[in-house]
């Protein structure tokens, strides 16, 4: 049986294919303007690697923020059960999940087989995700991919009070005036986020293994504190950001069309 | 707490703006910051007086439900001297007489209210929208007029959902789980009608349901002692010993699947509760529970999207937990 799984979030699109339990492709693409086209090229991208077509597919199953949108699925379902369902079939140990996407943040609690016992999600605003780092990138001249590494070389992180775009933003304006070492404010910058993730998700409780999914997954300062705030390790998967598309991949297995 | 201070907010500025200019207005202090201030707003705006009824959240943990003296009395000067300023400002006097008649009122809509909530809590399928249950929810604030009309409009309710127990109509489907939600949003149903939608049934919302402390005899005879007293019984009034021993008893008595707290960010007493509640159920019940920040006035205030997210997740985790204790039964 050959299935997709379809995710199309704030910031990309992934599709991940399985065949017989196993992904055999996948693709990750911005999700831009157009939320339909996007999802229907990021899945046609992904079989194409597969060396498949549309009318391979058994079923097609969607998630993500944009999961009711995808017209071509037969079933739309939420991010946290398939990232639970994800992260389950590569790391079946893993009992956290902290997922940090482009505009929000979970702490999810699976059970042993993939299912969700527990979750917390952020509120209302974009603080401590994604779409903060890349707004803080911006602010201190640095591109997505070099702000986890300059994290790491400070040895004297900056107090960031606020995780609130806005208000971070600010507080950046004033340590430049200080002549405050960049890689101190970046790091400064990581620990807040880690922070806000960590105590969002104590009303889930951090159970060992602990997994670290989603785009800001790939980004090793965000790691680096996260595991100095909880003192436990954080695991980081091969490819973070397609494990929503994955689980719905897997749980398209159990309902084809 | 947060959307009743929302609602009042909104309704505070639609009584100034579209009605005569008041002489007096009296406001809460009590529970949240946002009516109050509102309140204030309202005086500076049209220039006319504001008195703050006040009330007592500093308990002793876990002292409820012994009412202590002390904040009856204080409360009661409260709205004391609020008729008094009444009398001053507007010439009108309360008589004791009026406040019992008031009295009676609230008595008989909390009785069509409490066999409403007993029909949902003992029908399969849910056989109308909690949704629905926020129109004679409303009723409890009116003063003066159609009181006679609210009661009849009650007993309609009831006997209408009875038509639908009847014939095993409803709006969820039978045998769904069955979920309580912390949440009654007056205005803006969107939060409710989600739940339902998703196919959980919500036999009781908010604090609709009357626990057992709660219809105890008064010892007061006064009647304004009294009305401050009645205050106190509400577990939710007093402190958060109190508010999450009422959450777990609804849990036992509506025989509750799942939990969904909820809190309004504008509403400090309201923030903490449902936090401590939420492991509190968990742990006591084994059930699923989670904590949504809600704004229950206006869908503008928060994601729709964001909250659909949560709900639809919730809703998966609760059926597959159904599912499961199911089978762990056999």
């Amino acid at each position: 049986m050959i299935t997709a799984g379809v995710d199309v979030g704030a910031a990309t699109a992934k599709t991940a294919i399985v065949k017989d339990g196993e992904m055999i492709a996948f693709k990750v693409m911005p999700t831009g303007a157009r939320v339909q086209e996007s999802a229907l090229k990021v899945t046609e991208d992904a079989l194409a690697i597969a060396g498949l077509t549309m009318s391979d597919l058994d079923a097609i199953i969607s998630t993500g923020y944009a999961r009711h949108s995808v017209s071509f699925a037969s079933r739309g379902i939420s991010e946290i059960i398939c990232h639970a369902k994800g992260v389950n079939h590569l790391i079946p140990e893993a009992r956290t999940i902290i997922d940090i996407g482009g505009q929000d943040s979970k702490v999810i609690g699976p059970r042993a087989d993939g299912t969700v016992a527990d979750f917390v999600m952020n509120d209302k605003c974009a603080a401590g995700t994604g779409r903060f780092l890349e707004v803080m990138a911006d602010v201190l001249e640095l591109t997505i991919d070099e702000m986890g590494p300059e994290a790491l070389k400070s040895k004297n992180p900056s107090s960031i009070t606020s995780t609130c775009t806005i208000f971070a933003e600010s507080e950046m304006v004033s340590l430049r005036a200080e002549n405050t070492p960049r890689e101190d404010m970046v790091a400064g910058i990581h620990r807040a986020v880690a922070r806000r993730v960590v105590i969002m998700g104590k009303t889930v409780g951090y159970k060992d293994k602990i997994v670290f999914t989603g785009g800001v997954a790939k980004n090793i300062g965000v790691k680096y504190f996260l595991e100095k705030e909880l003192g436990m390790e954080v695991i980081v998967g091969e490819n973070p950001q397609i494990m929503g598309a994955l689980g719905a991949a897997l749980i398209a297995q159990m309902s084809p069309k | 707490m947060g959307q009743l201070s929302s609602d009042i907010t909104h309704r505070s500025t639609e009584c100034v703006t579209s009605c005569k200019k008041p002489d007096l207005g009296l406001g809460s202090g009590w529970f949240c910051d946002q009516a109050a201030e509102t309140e204030e707003m309202m005086s500076e705006l049209y220039n006319f007086e504001i008195f703050y009824l006040d009330g007592l959240n500093d308990w002793a943990w876990g002292a409820w439900p012994e009412i202590d003296e002390r904040a009856v009395k204080y409360s009661a000067n409260t709205i004391r001297l609020g008729l008094q300023r009444v009398k001053e400002i507007c010439g009108v006097e309360t008589t004791e007489d009026q406040l019992k008649e008031g009295f009676r009122y609230v008595a008989k809509w909390l009785y069509g209210m409490q066999n409403i909530t007993r029909m949902m809590n003992a029908a399969d399928p849910q056989p109308i929208s909690q949704a629905n249950v926020n129109l004679p929810y409303g009723l409890w604030a009116i003063a003066t007029e159609y009181r006679e009309q609210a009661v009849d409009g009650l007993s309609t309710m009831v006997r209408e959902i009875k038509k639908k127990i009847d014939a095993g109509e409803g709006v969820v489907p039978k045998g769904a789980p069955r979920v309580y939600l912390a949440l009654r949003t007056n205005v803006d149903t969107t939060p409710i009608r989600m739940v339902e939608e998703l196919g959980l049934c919500l036999p009781t919302v908010f604090v609709d349901w009357l626990c057992p402390q709660e219809l105890t005899k008064s010892p007061y005879t006064d009647m304004v002692d009294k009305i401050a007293e009645g205050l106190y019984r509400r577990p939710q009034l007093c402190d958060a010993s109190a508010a999450i021993e009422y959450w777990k008893a609804v849990c036992r008595d509506f025989r509750i699947d799942a939990v969904i707290m909820s809190y309004a960010y504008n509403c400090r007493p309201w923030a903490i509760d449902p936090i401590m509640a939420k492991l509190d159920i968990q742990k006591e019940f084994g059930i699923p529970a989670i904590v949504l920040e809600t704004d229950g006035y206006d869908t503008r205030n928060y994601s729709a999207e964001q909250l659909r997210t949560r709900l639809e997740s919730f809703a998966e985790v609760v059926k597959m937990d159904k599912e499961m204790k199911a089978a762990a039964r056999g």
